[in-house]
């Protein structure tokens, strides 16, 4: 199993050059049936690598750029009067895809972002009182800008929440800069490459995230974490259970990658920045300021005895 | 029945058959179980234990056959005949314990499939229980407890083919025990209960226990007087009579046969009534040893009988029926007491001397009496006889012709408490003074350990009577005219005067008092001994003679007045709901907090502290075990080892002894060095 995602792994490094942390924590979103969240600046590589993701899955994909002008039947789709048989037919929306790369989310109105959302949550799309389910395996990955800049609706707290992870490229390095600028464009490498995994293979696989072992010593350690977070008085919010639930299953899906059939408490470590990062702040001090220099992830491993 | 079996049947537990290991364990359990009733069994059992194992050793290792049905029933039926031979009987308790163990025993012999051997394992827990019939001593307790433990690692080892260590099967089914017992121990205090002990013995389990006789004929060598074995025990809630004062009553003897001492038949309406001050009265407890006899010995002088006991002759205490299991009743005594009246029938039984012999006797009594005077100095004049007259105690005293009291009084003059005791009350009687024997016990030595008395078979004593017309009956007690030290410090001390050549009587209190003081090597023997003694007797009280009364009185004082049946079931079932929920709550929590992984890891962390590594809290095992082989290249295979393992451990869920084992083996070699 681990040579398949091997394969994986290579391929995608092929395309996004030196992001191997960024590519395992997407494919562990993928294992775990999480959809996933990329924030960075323009130009980064985040639909570069949606895109890898959906061709090396072999999945269909579709794209949807988000515009503050957009409405939520541009997402889900449509119901059009049809004159030849004289009813009205659904036109489906780009969002009935297998792979859906949404693309600077925080550039819609909240009323699109929340069709969308809803969407995620239940795998189903409802329109004129009709249901319409979304197709499986189905994995949304958002791009979003930083929040700076102008432009933007961000995403409330609640909405973040239904994101598994949420990752940041980060600017390549020296070395694989210098791969970027010498060779051809890895968009077109992308398109020569076939896919190399079935859909059956992707559903094996999330069968088996099912089945990765976590022993009552694991799942204390998690639960000290959920309590230090809601309980140390450094957190705005604590973690919630659904947050909970998310963490322990990146953490099964890590643990597979890693060729284990239990989670060990580095599993848990290593997902979780990604995994709880964008629904934890710091408690803001007394005059309304969060000390920025702490990432409240990172301060929350820290202060958790395993 | 057999369609039954095989329809509730497991269905591969038919098929399984144990390994080699789990005959010879079972094999060992046999004999565990059966080594209590060793001394019982007739000798030709070994024969039959040697066949049995000799041909299933042949079975398993020179592919021998196991016996066929014919064999099988001729080997029963041989056996039946030969159980008969012994016992004469194939029923009651010996027969049927040897009957039990001789057909387990033959199931060897068919053992193949894993019932047979779980059939095997359930007989042997029978076979356990059965010593219980016997004995119902603390170490034999103890002891079983171990066997049930070996048993239960039998049964674990037979369902599960479990590979552990034999130490950590043995662990395992004691901790297993131990979960049972508060729930025991609550069924046992509050499980409504019949009158009587914890074991109802079948009918031939009382033979051999020793008791007072009911006659006394002095000059036959009593037995008694040797024998170490215990009496009874008391426990006292009034100060203690001090050792002069240790006078058991036990039986009145008032018929006066050729030298024969026994029992007047006895109508039991006609007890005597007693004049007492309540400030004298001594209240104890008495725990009596089984004897087979329905006496019961009081403090003299027993008053208030207690419901279950009767009165017999002279103010003697008996039970309905002779005492087969051990007797714990609560008495009260008198030390000054004066009794009013006597009888007209019970005044000529005690001065019957119609089968008094000897002329010269007879004219003795009479001329001392004369001198006297007067009754109490008649008395004096008697004790004076036997101090003056160069009479002696002694433990083998010649034998005495056809006319005992004449040949004592003036021949042999050797004896002891029953000569004295026989002879000086027919000198009471020659002279016209109503007079009769008690025989019982008198002493009785302090366990400082458990705070109670203990009188043994060697304090048995014979004293008498004598009615004073002023005083009523009265205690006299010749023997301590010729021997004090028999009264004052027991049997053990005229034993050792002997032993030194000395006679008794012939030394001052200070000599005697130095010649018992014992060695140190002694005196704490006796500690033990004594201490051994206090637990035993507490196991009697509190387990074994834990019956309908003292059921009764702990639930008075948990505040049931009345407990009926129900209300005890009730209870009983919230307070067994309560122990069980604790019990797993405290397994729950065990669970969480005793991993002995994490006290391997820790000493592991530990020792790379002392080279100056240490773990940060928040660091998982694999991140530090990197750092570490990061820092110290060196340390790459033991760290990776204890790590694996340790992960294996906690989070793998494998939990094995094996894993266990491998864990502490490793921490246990890894001996980490400072880099220079």
């Amino acid at each position: 199993m681990n040579t398949r995602f091997n394969e994986i792994r290579d391929f995608l490094n092929q395309i996004v050059l030196g992001k191997e942390k960024q590519i395992e924590l997407c494919l562990c979103c993928i294992l775990a049936k999480g959809h996933l969240l990329i924030e960075d600046l323009p130009g980064m590589g985040k639909t570069l690598l949606a895109h890898a993701l959906a061709k090396v899955l072999g999945l269909e994909f579709s794209r949807i750029q988000f515009t503050s002008d957009m409405l939520p039947a541009d997402i889900t789709g449509v119901s059009v009067f049809e004159a030849s048989n004289n009813s009205f037919h659904f036109h489906k929306g780009p969002i009935f895809s297998s792979v859906v790369l949404a693309d600077e989310i925080n550039r819609a109105s909240p009323k699109a972002q929340s069709a969308l959302l809803e969407a995620m949550e239940e795998r189903q799309v409802s329109v004129d009182g009709k249901t319409y389910p979304l197709p499986f395996p189905f994995f949304v990955i958002a791009t979003q800008n930083p929040l700076e800049q102008t432009g933007t609706f961000p995403l409330p707290e609640s909405q973040l929440d239904r994101f598994f992870m949420r990752i940041s490229i980060g600017y390549p390095d020296r070395e694989a800069e210098r791969k970027l600028l010498e060779n051809e464009e890895r968009r077109l490498v992308l398109e020569k490459m076939a896919s190399i995994v079935t859909e059956k293979e992707i559903v094996a696989w999330q069968q088996e995230v099912k089945r990765i072992k976590t022993e009552p010593a694991l799942l204390d350690y998690v639960q000290d974490l959920i309590q230090q977070s809601r309980d140390s008085g450094e957190f705005g919010n604590g973690i919630s259970p659904r947050a909970g639930l998310d963490l322990i299953n990146a953490g099964r899906a890590w643990a597979l990658l890693n060729d284990r059939k239990y989670v060990i408490p580095e599993d848990i470590q290593a997902v979780l920045p990604s995994a709880i990062g964008h629904r934890l702040t710091m408690i803001q001090d007394q005059d309304g300021q969060v000390n920025i220099g702490v990432n409240p992830a990172q301060r929350l491993l820290e202060i958790t005895p395993v | 029945m057999v369609s039954l079996f095989k329809r509730f049947h497991i269905s591969n537990a038919e098929e399984l058959q144990p390994d080699r290991q789990a005959l010879y364990a079972l094999m060992l359990a046999l004999c565990l179980a059966i080594s209590p009733h060793l001394m019982r069994l007739p000798v030709w059992f070994a024969a039959l234990a040697f066949i049995v194992f000799l041909w299933r050793y042949l079975i398993i290792n020179r592919k021998a056959h196991q016996p066929g049905p014919v064999l099988r029933f001729l080997g029963v039926i041989t056996l039946i005949y030969m159980l008969h031979k012994h016992y004469g009987t194939l029923l009651g308790r010996d027969a049927g314990v040897a009957m039990l163990i001789a057909l387990t025993m033959l199931k060897f012999l068919e053992l193949k499939t894993l019932r047979d051997y779980m059939l095997v394992v359930f007989l042997c827990m029978f076979i356990i229980l059965t010593s219980f019939l016997y004995s119902q001593a603390l170490w034999l307790g103890i002891y079983l407890f171990a066997v049930v433990i070996v048993l239960f690692s039998v049964m674990m080892y037979l369902n599960h083919g479990s590979r552990d260590h034999l130490l950590a099967m043995l662990k395992r089914s004691a901790s297993m025990l131990m979960l049972g017992l508060p729930v025991a121990a609550l069924l046992f205090v509050l499980f409504p209960r019949l009158q009587g002990g914890l074991f109802g013995l079948p009918g031939d389990s009382h033979s051999g226990l020793t008791g007072m006789s009911d006659t006394m004929k002095p000059g036959t060598i009593n037995e008694l007087n040797l024998s170490e074995k215990v009496a009874f025990r008391v426990d006292f809630s009034s100060p203690v009579p001090v050792a002069n004062q240790r006078y058991w009553r036990g039986l009145v003897l008032e018929e006066y046969d050729h030298g024969l001492w026994k029992e007047r038949r006895f109508k039991k309406t006609a007890v005597s009534e007693l004049k007492y001050s309540l400030k004298d009265v001594v209240e104890y407890t008495v725990l009596q040893e089984a004897s087979n006899k329905k006496w019961v010995f009081a403090l003299d002088m027993p008053v208030l009988k207690p419901d279950n006991l009767e009165w017999g002759p002279g103010r003697s205490l008996r039970a309905a029926r002779g005492l087969r299991e051990r007797l714990q009743q609560s008495l009260k005594s008198v030390s000054q007491y004066y009794y009013e009246d006597i009888s007209d029938d019970t005044l000529a039984k005690n001065l019957d001397v119609s089968s008094v012999s000897g002329e010269r006797v007879i004219s003795l009594a009479g001329e001392l009496y004369r001198q006297s005077g007067s009754d109490k100095n008649y008395i004096s004049t008697i004790l004076a006889y036997y101090r003056n007259n160069a009479f002696f105690y002694s433990l083998q005293p010649p034998m005495l012709d056809e006319h005992p009291v004449e040949d004592f009084m003036l021949n042999t003059r050797k004896g002891y408490c029953e000569h004295y005791a026989s002879s000086f009350t027919m000198m009471m009687r020659l002279a016209g003074i109503p007079a009769r024997v008690i025989v019982g016990y008198q002493g009785g030595e302090w366990n400082e350990q458990g705070d109670y008395m203990i009188v043994r078979q060697s304090d048995a004593h014979a004293w008498s009577e004598v009615w004073l017309d002023e005083e009523g009956w009265v205690r006299v007690d010749p023997t301590a005219a010729v021997a004090p030290e028999r009264i004052e410090y027991g049997l053990d001390a005229i034993r050792q005067l002997v032993a030194e050549g000395k006679e008794p009587g012939s030394l001052s209190d200070e000599k005697i008092k130095i010649m018992l003081q014992m060695s140190l090597l002694a005196n704490t023997l006796k500690g033990v001994t004594m201490f051994w003694d206090g637990v035993n007797t507490r196991w009697y009280k509190w387990v074994i003679g834990f019956g309908k009364e003292n059921q009764s009185f702990l639930l008075k004082w948990l505040g049931f007045q009345q407990a009926n049946w129900r209300d005890m079931v009730i209870l009983l079932v919230i307070l067994m709901s309560i122990v069980v929920s604790l019990q797993a709550l405290l397994l729950f929590h065990r669970r969480k907090i005793f991993d002995p992984a994490i006290v391997q890891y820790q000493k592991f962390c530990n020792r790379l502290q002392g080279i100056g590594i240490v773990k940060f809290k928040h660091e998982g095992p694999r991140a530090f075990a990197d750092r570490i082989i990061k820092l110290r290249p060196d340390l790459k295979t033991p760290v990776s080892l204890v790590t694996n393992t340790f992960i294996e451990l906690r989070y793998a869920g494998n939990t094995g002894t094996f894993q266990q084992r491998k864990l502490a083996q490793a921490v246990r070699s890894f001996h980490p060095k400072r880099n220079r």
